[in-house]
């Protein structure tokens, strides 16, 4: 008898949990009717991959994701894929001769979402919530524009304190300078919707999915879909199954989903797909912590240079999607030099250490100091960091340099490298189109900018230099300003520039007129459609 | 019963003391720092060592870490388990949005667990050295010993990328459901089967089995009115443990399979450094895994007088 009952309430327990599990999951996501493969992919929607959710859309905060604020924000001026600005919120700008005077005329009838006009006093509001704000300092428009004056409804004047050239390339850049409507803050001026002028707007918004729906007011090119749906999918095994699968049509972009050299190769060879790459506008580049110990000594620092194989590291560790770098900024970028990437010369290597008085087996020392570093990095935020790594490893040993590699975690490794200094070296990646050159040039090289992302090179003829170009008003010297921090690096080694990473980029073979934006920020939708 | 329940009350609470401050050890210990994140999250790359230390103050990072363990604790028990340096909204808030697609998985793939593991063993019990057990055996092995993730990525490349069966993305609908249920319980269900088996046959060989046998009851019928019930204390303490690191399974699997519930969340913490969000990530694991076993202590003690007596 007791077994009976002792049977009984076994059946009961797994009847409960049966049913405990049944209804919790429909509740999981109400947009349901999940399109399985190949069915029901409506024209007018395309399906997104992002590798984590949106965040805030505030353009003055530093969490939401670049891509979306790029479709919901407009800036003044856009980035071109050749470095040029073009015409965006102004319709066109004027410099005054001294540098010192920006006069925008702004686009006529343009709205915000909200239905608030665009005009020079909207966007004085936006300027005045990061100009001159400490938490937007690392930025030189926020430093260098001392006044904010609306003319009139179209005229907007902006005077800056010093000389300032690169402020126009900032004024194309998401994050904090796009413009969000006055109307759509709280009463202390407090960030609550997304409203901007771009030719999307926030429809819903979870940690599953964010979806963003046509803005028929847009003053621009309409775009053809009236629906993007951004979905999370945090693992890049997942989303290469989901682009196959097709519960996505787009995948990759470094600040969307990015994609690994490896699964391209896969989705190369998969006829429902298209595979999109471009020379990307970042270089990946070694750093040396060159103020103390043996990376001090400028012959060692050459000796790596020469000791490094990028052409094979290109091959073999990124199936060919990078490209040896020859300098800190790929040529795609303003003013980068155009010099081509530094031999692979091992043996040369090897006199120049030996003749420098390192010397020894397997380690070179001198003086009782060995040449022995530390290599510190980040897998979980640059992947590739590992085989590259120890490839690095491999090929300095060939040259009597002994590396030891030093894996963190991502707080571990910005404390390493940003506020302790603590490493010999480690991977930089310079920022990158429509960022640089000022950006990367202030913010890692320049003693005097606070940055987040630690310094790769400083000096103070380092300093001068910079400071030279940013701050000249003539054009026609320009490229000569920038030509003498080249040659300055190169003669220090102030870096091992190592590789410039290919864009990549995967779009369903149902999507048609997909093509890259101008920066890896933008996703250009306007000519897309898709057919299924 | 009262009696029993309220020491059990009283050791979960003293292990919940114990594992939040562990918790809020290993963070507090670890390399790094949230106030740069958060200063990082505020200013852009540019974040300088003013800012920082201003972050910190705000946060109380500066403050000795006594101070700061009772500070949480204190919250914690009333509900507020701090704002998420991330996201600078409320935890509770943010978790609350994740428990049902996280309970809903974890209780499905036990119910599975249940579901599988229990006739198998059976079955694997009364066939003890035959082919059938045999082939269990092998199988419960096989789903026992290879990674999760593996199983997760094979199940979508055949069932969603070749037969088209069901989305990649699960924790959306009932059928999406079904992958990551089976991916998060195979492995549990495996180690089970083994146990059921063992323990039943352990069982079987009791007197009172062989007097029933000398009755003339068939042996299912003595498995399963008689063996089975005996059986279920050891099996159900086994069912204790799994239904703890079933919870910790779903990390992966949710990983494998885009669903956003605990698992990603404590992820996205641990990377970001978002230190209130790992205590309070751990500290909700932990208070599954004690609640999952004491459930299963109770249970114990319903089917076996012996325990709730105090006399085992």
């Amino acid at each position: 008898m007791r077994g009976r009952r002792s049977m009984s309430w076994m059946v009961g327990l797994v009847g409960a949990l049966v049913l405990l599990g049944a209804p919790a999951c429909t509740g999981g996501d109400d947009q349901g009717g999940e399109p399985s493969a190949g069915t029901g992919i409506a024209r007018d929607t395309i399906r997104v991959a992002i590798s984590e959710p949106v965040g805030v859309l505030n353009p003055q905060d530093y969490t939401g994701n670049h891509v979306v604020l790029t479709m919901v924000y407009e800036p003044l001026l856009r980035y071109a894929a050749d470095g040029s600005l073009e015409p965006g919120l102004a319709e066109s700008y004027e410099a005054s001769d001294d540098g010192l005077t920006y006069t925008f005329t702004l686009r006529d009838g343009v709205t915000f979402q909200d239905g608030t006009p665009f005009d020079a006093e909207a966007a004085r509001f936006n300027l005045e919530r990061w100009v001159g704000v400490p938490d937007h300092n690392w930025l030189g428009a926020a430093n260098y524009i001392s006044s904010i004056d609306a003319v009139d409804d179209s005229t907007l004047e902006l005077t800056l304190s010093r000389p300032y050239y690169p402020m126009l390339q900032e004024m194309s850049l998401t994050r904090p300078v796009r413009f969000l409507s006055p109307d759509s803050v709280g009463p202390d001026g407090e960030f609550q919707e997304p409203v901007g002028t771009g030719p999307w707007m926030l429809d819903s918004d979870s940690d599953t999915e964010t979806v963003l729906t046509r803005n028929d007011s847009y003053w621009g090119d309409q775009p053809t879909l009236s629906r993007v749906e951004f979905v999370v999918i945090p693992d890049p095994q997942a989303r290469v199954a989901a682009l196959q699968a097709g519960d996505v049509d787009v995948l990759g972009g470094e600040y969307l989903a990015p994609l690994a050299p490896e699964d391209v190769e896969v989705l190369r060879s998969d006829p429902g797909v298209q595979g999109l790459t471009a020379p990307g506008t970042s270089n990946l580049v070694l750093a040396f912590n060159a103020e103390t110990g043996p990376l001090a000594d400028l012959d060692v620092r050459q000796a790596i240079n020469m000791a490094l194989d990028r052409s094979s590291m290109s091959t073999a560790l990124f199936n060919g999607l990078a490209d040896p770098a020859a300098s800190v900024f790929p040529t795609i970028i303003p003013f980068a030099a155009s010099d081509s990437p530094p031999a692979f010369d091992p043996d040369g290597a090897n006199e120049l250490l030996e003749s420098a008085g390192w010397t020894g087996s397997p380690v070179r020392s001198k003086g009782g100091e060995e040449l022995s570093f530390d290599l510190v990095l980040d897998p979980s935020s640059f992947p590739q960091a590992r085989s590259l790594s120890e490839a690095i490893k491999a090929e300095l040993a060939d040259v009597g340099i002994e590396v030891e590699l030093r894996p963190l975690d991502s707080a571990g490794y910005g404390a390493a490298i940003v506020q302790d200094r603590d490493f010999d070296m480690a991977f930089f990646i310079t920022y990158g189109a429509p960022y640089d050159p000022p950006s990367s040039l202030t913010n890692m090289f320049e003693s005097s900018t606070a940055s987040d992302d630690g310094k790769i090179f400083t000096s103070p003829r380092l300093d001068d230099l910079i400071g030279a170009a940013l701050a000249s008003t003539d054009e026609a010297t320009r490229a000569d300003d920038y030509e003498r921090i080249w040659a300055y690096m190169s003669e220090e080694s102030a870096a091992a520039p190592l590789l410039q990473q290919s864009r990549m980029w995967a779009v369903s073979s149902d999507v048609q007129g997909f093509e890259l934006g101008a920066t890896e920020y933008d996703l250009p939708l306007a000519g897309v459609t898709i057919t299924s | 019963m009262g009696r029993y329940l309220g020491r059990r009350l009283l050791g979960l609470a003293a292990v919940l003391l114990v594992l939040s401050v562990l918790t809020f050890l290993l963070v507090a210990l670890a390399p790094g720092d949230a106030a740069t994140a958060i200063a990082e999250r505020r200013a852009g790359p540019g974040a300088s060592a003013v800012q920082i230390d201003h972050v910190r103050d705000d946060l109380g990072l500066n403050d000795p870490l006594p101070g700061q363990y009772v500070r949480w604790l204190g919250g914690a028990v009333r509900g507020d388990l701090g704002v998420s340096v991330r996201s600078l909204r409320p935890i509770s808030g943010e978790l609350a949005g994740r428990l049902g697609v996280t309970l809903a998985l974890a209780a499905g793939a036990l119910a599975l667990v249940i579901l599988m593991g229990v006739p198998l063993g059976v079955v694997a019990a009364l066939r003890a050295g035959g082919w059938v057990d045999r082939i269990l055996r092998l199988s419960a092995i096989t789903a026992v010993s290879v990674p999760s993730f593996l199983v997760g990525y094979l199940l979508i490349y055949v069932v969603s990328l070749r037969l088209h069966l069901v989305s990649t993305l699960g924790g959306r609908d009932l059928r999406s459901f079904v992958l990551p249920w089976i991916v998060l319980a195979l492995p549990f269900a495996g180690a089970l089967s083994r146990v059921v088996r063992s323990t039943l046959l352990t069982t079987l060989g009791q007197p009172f089995i062989t007097t029933g046998l000398s009755k003339g009851l068939g042996l299912a019928t003595i498995a399963r009115r008689d063996a089975l019930p005996n059986a279920a204390v050891p099996i159900l303490a086994v069912l204790g443990a799994q239904a703890g690191q079933i919870l910790a399974g779903t990390v992966v699997v949710e990983a494998i399979f885009s669903i956003e519930g605990f698992g990603q969340y404590f992820l996205r913490a641990v990377s970001f450094r978002d230190i209130p969000a790992v205590q309070a990530s751990v500290l909700l694991f932990a208070i599954g895994f004690v609640i999952a076993n004491l459930i299963v202590d109770l249970l114990q003690a319903i089917v076996d007088p012996r325990i709730r007596a105090g006399l085992r």
